[in-house]
């Protein structure tokens, strides 16, 4: 089911519309009379004029117009239509896209990034432009065959026979063909995305690879890239070339038959010579281009549909189980145990990356009282955004519970957890919109007072007004603001949040410290626990608890206390505050360096 | 780069076809070879069939003509068959010469080329680009047969009779126009539909980015309206681009079909008159076809612009020289062995019209450490890439043991000078491959050294496979991943050590064990440290002072400490962590 998910999609919201492919059907057999009528209207014109009678002949051909009329109120008709198959497609891949981004279980390892959401868009826009295509051009075609069939047969019972059976044949032989060609598209595209996965490593990392002597590597690398992709396209040449035979199976054998019988079919008194050339045009105007056509299409088009299918349900992977969307509506909140209380309890918690990896987390237990300030600080690398992860429900531990008001956090229904519990990432989140927006985001009754006292209080009160306003625009990516505007930005707005868990991870690293101060205060001052992931010593200072994460061991305690009883904290808070603050201006003793201003 | 190809393009942004066609002559001569084949045999159909049902009408059996149809047939679908083969070949084979051309370009440039190339453009050349711009001389033969074939075709129609001829030829003029006209206006609202497309793009890539909050905040569904807010103007503008072509369909079939009835009709009446056989009215129809496939080349003419736009694109970059060509750097000398004592002579280094490096004259000792120090934008880090050949000097020399870099192989120069960045791009598949990416390639033994050196150990053993871990599996923190690139900075051998802000995302314990462990395993090494605080300066036996691309002075941290108040103020520049 997933890998079809998005072909899934497409089945779905084409079957929701029967009413419009009823019509295009109806539409499609109006348009499909120049078809039907052309070698019938030809042979009785080709009779007329070689019995001298011209007005007849031209009455027959003016026929012609008056089906190519008919065609094209049909074409006017179909067009509705086939637009009210193929956008609302669209519009349900793209909601499947956006729903299995923001909806991804894996925080880490998603399949998607930035080059991969160009990707599936530029996917569904193909997506769109051949189902349009193939609405529009290849019914016409299957139409065209059939009405030729049919003309045909009505021309020439004899000889509509064997040439329908031709064309089955070919159509037969070639729907044999396509799972082959259909791997090999596959192969293709895979090898495609294979050179721009790669290419764009290559040059992300022009620096990089200058600077290790990885020139010839990378060359050497790459060039197994594209040649893989020369040779996957070329055996996808190979293998379609056997198409074109298919056409002369279908399209011109029967000519020539036809050629070949004709002396003896007109001697015997069986066709005219206008059926004659009626069938004949029959069989090369309308039969031959219109199979070549339908070969090609189906064998391009379909192909690409196929894949590009495929290849986008692959990227859906974690699209929505129904479990997920139940979680995030909400449906089973009523069965949830009530929890009382906002303490933050680990029992023995345990956390890896993978079952052979040694533990990040490892054998945790901690309590965080309801309304306190935790600081956790640590060695980067050490596990701190993982804990905070962990603590946010985010990931679960591998053993051991993590409870909220003494009921473990997954048995709180997901909407109401996130509700009680809000984590600010270091990368602040701004989206496109109005500031007002960015900021009620967690707090959408929020008033615009209450928004112009949060921000006054975090310090974004000067941005707001460089901007112009509550209501002044955000583009997308934040465009307008620095990262220490984003940051602030996302501060306000865990202020405005109604979370009694809020935890920072590095959310002031853009900030400078006299902005930290004031955006930690504002925050710290509303009601509910505050958990740091710190990243400067003075911000650990604040807390009323700091918890001390190291490869060999955990500490916890007040700074005081830890500064006294942790080397490894004193060795900690001694390396910050060498790095905050100035050597001592006695300590400089001049050592002999030659002090030189530049040549001028 | 031959003569030809530079001489080639009067107008560069359009490259010549010969000169992509000379990427693969012989699969491009076999094609087109191959087209006029087909070419002749579809033309010469229509009248061998002609004869065929004359043959038939006059009562003779199956002649010479039914014969001759038949060999055509056969021959035209082979030469089909074997057409697309060879297109196909001719095409990637151009695609992939581009291809190669474009990774030495860009790999042989200095880090100053390409800075108006950022990396999706030029992977979008790669890929999209040289694949339709490969496509050009294919399609440029295409339509040069296809519209002789047409123009045969009409020929022919003027050859059965004048009046057919006159007639389709009076017809296909306003016809032109018409397809010409709307074909103007698809493009239009093709575009504006486009656009809206990457608004909603737009707001996924804000999604991605915010990820871990949207999670946290429970907030997906709301993100999925939000990313889906601008889809009603996508939703108008799709139906606008369906008003266009629906206008275009009925009006230009009814146009067509008008004119293929006009011709019919003046060939039954040249039937009744005795000026055409039955058979020449069967060739007229099938001429007919022929002749009005010249509209279908309008689209492909349209598409050929496009794909030699692309070419364009990916030769700009790329230049037009050969491709396989080694370069004329690979032959210069080997850098001569020795400590490696750096020498920076009078180096001034131009981007665009500023000046980002003015005169410096610096010499490191071999085997000393200097700590670059300047406010951001001063030059540190175009100083420090200039020491190994990522950057090129404007003016001035670059000697390394006595040897000019600007004369040496630079292959052997960067072996020798090793980087590690603030931001390392990771290469190669693993974290074990990571640390080892490079020529000469470290023993696994060595690359373990070199993650322990780094501190890194530690956190690539909490990894799912350790060392084995896939790149793009592994959850790294700015910090990891800057220890990954200074331990393949370690594990690389050169004699030169250039750390760019290569620790500021560690916390300062951790930066201070790496510092030291990095100083043990290089202490016989040169080291270039750009360095952003006052404990790194202080580490280094010297501190050069960079001030808007000039060399301030030099000397001991502590010194110009003490000295200097505007050096104290370089530091209070940026918040220290």
């Amino acid at each position: 089911m997933p890998r079809h998910h998005a072909a899934a999609v497409l089945l779905r919201e084409l079957t929701a519309r029967k009413s419009h492919l009823v019509w295009l059907l109806l539409w499609s057999l109006l348009e499909s009379v120049p078809a039907l009528l052309s070698g019938l209207l030809l042979a009785r014109a080709i009779d007329q004029f070689l019995a001298d009678r011209i007005l007849a002949g031209f009455a027959s051909l003016t026929g012609l117009l008056a089906a190519a009329g008919v065609a094209a109120i049909a074409v006017r008709r179909l067009f509705p239509h086939i637009a009210a198959l193929v956008e609302p497609v669209r519009d349900a891949l793209l909601e499947a896209v956006a729903t299995s981004l923001v909806t991804a279980p894996d925080l880490t390892a998603g399949k998607l990034d930035s080059s991969g959401i160009n990707r599936m868009t530029e996917q569904i826009q193909t997506v769109r432009n051949i189902l349009f295509a193939t609405l529009r051009t290849m019914r016409q075609v299957v139409f065209t065959v059939v009405a030729a069939l049919i003309g045909l047969a009505l021309l020439t019972p004899l000889l509509a026979g064997p040439v329908a059976a031709l064309a089955v044949a070919t159509l037969g032989l070639f729907a044999l063909l396509l799972p082959a060609l259909a791997r090999r598209s596959r192969t293709v595209l895979l090898a495609k995305e294979d050179v721009a996965t790669h290419g764009g490593l290559v040059f992300t990392g022009k620096r990089d690879i200058m600077a290790c002597n990885g020139r010839s590597q990378a060359v050497a690398d790459m060039a197994g890239h594209i040649d893989a992709e020369l040779a996957a396209t070329r055996a996808l040449a190979r293998a379609s070339a056997s198409r074109k035979l298919l056409v002369f199976l279908g399209g011109q054998l029967p000519l020539l038959g036809l050629l070949g019988a004709a002396p003896w079919l007109i001697r015997e008194g069986r066709l005219s010579v206008g059926e004659v050339v009626g069938a004949a045009a029959y069989l090369s105007v309308t039969l031959e281009p219109a199979l070549r056509n339908l070969i090609t299409m189906a064998g391009g088009w379909g192909l690409e549909l196929m894949v590009t299918l495929d290849r986008l349900g692959e990227s859906l992977r974690p699209a929505r189980p129904p479990e997920i969307g139940d979680r995030l509506r909400g449906d089973r909140d009523a069965d949830r145990p009530a929890s009382s209380g906002d303490r933050l309890e680990l029992r023995g918690v345990t956390f890896r990356y993978g079952s052979r990896a040694a533990p990040v987390v490892e054998e945790l237990s901690l309590a965080v009282d309801e309304g306190e300030h935790l600081a956790v600080v640590g060695a980067s690398g050490i596990g701190k955004s993982t804990l905070a992860d962990l603590l946010a429900g985010l990931r679960r531990p591998d053993e051991g519970s993590i409870l909220l008001g003494g009921v473990p956090l997954p048995r709180i229904g997901e909407p109401l957890l996130r509700r009680r519990i809000c984590l600010i990432p270091q990368e602040a989140y701004v989206f496109a919109g109005s500031i007002r927006e960015n900021l009620t985001y967690l707090a959408p009754h929020a008033d615009d007072a209450e928004c112009l006292e949060a921000a006054r209080a975090t310090g974004l009160a000067g941005v707001l007004h460089r901007l112009g306003g509550l209501d002044a625009p955000i583009g997308t990516g934040g465009a307008d603001l620095s990262l220490g505007e984003r940051q602030l930005v996302a501060l306000t707005r865990s202020r405005l949040s109604p979370a009694r868990v809020l935890i920072l991870d590095e959310a002031t690293s853009h900030l400078d410290p006299a902005a930290e101060v004031r955006a930690e205060a504002a925050v710290a001052a509303r009601p509910g626990t505050l958990i740091v992931i710190a990243h400067r010593i003075s911000s650990a200072a604040r807390a009323d608890r700091i918890l001390l994460l190291d490869t060999d061991h955990v500490a916890i305690g007040g700074h005081d206390r830890l500064l006294e009883t942790d080397r490894r904290y004193a060795a900690l808070v001694d390396h910050w505050r060498a790095a905050d603050s100035e050597p001592s201006a006695g300590e400089a003793v001049p050592t002999g360096g030659r002090a030189w201003t530049g040549p001028a | 780069m031959t003569p030809s190809a530079s001489e080639a393009s009067p107008n560069p942004s359009m490259p010549r076809l010969v000169g992509l066609a000379r990427m693969a002559p012989g699969t491009v001569a076999v094609t087109a070879a191959l087209l006029v084949v087909i070419a002749i045999a579809s033309v010469a159909i229509p009248a061998v069939s002609a004869d065929a049902v004359d043959e038939a009408v006059a009562g003779a059996g199956p002649g010479t003509a039914l014969l001759t149809l038949s060999v055509l047939l056969v021959v035209r679908v082979a030469a089909e068959a074997c057409s697309g083969i060879a297109a196909v070949a001719a095409t990637t084979r151009i695609a992939a010469g581009m291809r190669h051309r474009l990774l030495r370009a860009v790999l042989d440039a200095d880090l100053r080329g390409l800075r108006d190339h950022p990396p999706g453009d030029l992977v979008t050349r790669l890929t999209a680009n040289a694949a339709a711009g490969a496509g050009a001389v294919v399609t440029f033969v295409r339509v040069a047969v296809a519209l002789a074939t047409s123009l045969a075709g009409l020929t022919a129609l003027w050859v059965i009779d004048w009046w057919l001829g006159a007639a389709f030829t009076a017809g296909l003029i306003p016809a032109l126009f018409l397809i010409r006209l709307v074909m103007r206006r698809i493009t239009s609202t093709q575009a504006d539909y486009l656009n809206r497309l990457g608004a909603i793009a737009a707001r996924m890539l804000d999604a991605l980015a915010g990820l871990r909050t949207i999670r946290a905040c429970g907030t997906a569904l709301r993100e999925v309206d939000r990313v889906l807010r601008p889809l009603p103007d996508l939703v108008a503008a799709g139906h606008r681009t369906w008003q266009v072509q629906r206008g275009i369909s009925w009006q230009a079939e009814l146009i067509l079909a008008g004119l293929r009835v006009c011709i019919l009709a003046l060939a039954g009446f040249g039937l009744a008159v005795g000026r055409l056989s039955a058979g020449e009215l069967l060739a007229t129809a099938l001429y007919l076809a022929i002749a009005l496939s010249i509209l279908d080349q309008i689209d492909v003419l349209f598409g050929l612009g496009q794909a030699r736009a692309s070419a364009a694109r990916v030769l700009a970059v790329a230049g037009e020289g050969p491709a396989d060509g080694g370069s004329e750097a690979g032959r210069r000398p080997r850098l001569p062995g020795g400590p490696g004592e750096v020498l920076l002579e009078g180096v001034t280094v131009r981007l665009e019209s500023q000046t980002v490096l003015d005169d410096v004259h610096l010499e490191i000792p071999a085997g000393s450490s200097v700590a670059v120090v300047g406010r951001s934008g001063s030059g540190k880090t175009t100083l420090s890439q200039v020491v190994g050949g990522l950057i090129r000097p404007d003016r001035g020399r670059v000697r390394i043991d006595g040897a000019d870099t600007a004369e040496v192989d630079p292959d052997s120069l960067r072996q020798e000078v090793r980087y590690a960045f603030e931001e390392p791009v990771l290469l190669g598949g693993t974290v074990g491959e990571a640390i080892g990416y490079g020529r000469p390639r470290p023993t696994a033994e060595r690359v373990r050294q070199a993650a322990a050196r780094a501190e890194a150990s530690g956190f690539i053993e909490r990894l799912p496979a350790g060392f084995d871990t896939p790149l793009d599996r592994a959850p790294l923190s700015g910090g990891e991943r800057q220890r990954l690139g200074l331990a393949r900075a370690i594990a690389g051998d050169g004699r030169i050590l250039v750390l760019d802000d290569a620790t500021s995302s560690l916390d300062t314990v951790t930066e201070a064990q790496v510092s030291a462990a990095v100083t043990e395993a290089a202490a016989d090494r040169t080291r270039v440290v750009v360095a952003h605080r006052t404990a790194t300066a202080d580490r280094a036996d010297r501190v050069a002072w960079l001030e808007r691309g000039r060399l301030r002075a030099i000397g001991s941290h502590r010194n110009l400490w003490a000295t200097h108040p505007e050096y104290r103020a370089v530091f209070a520049d940026r918040p220290t962590a």
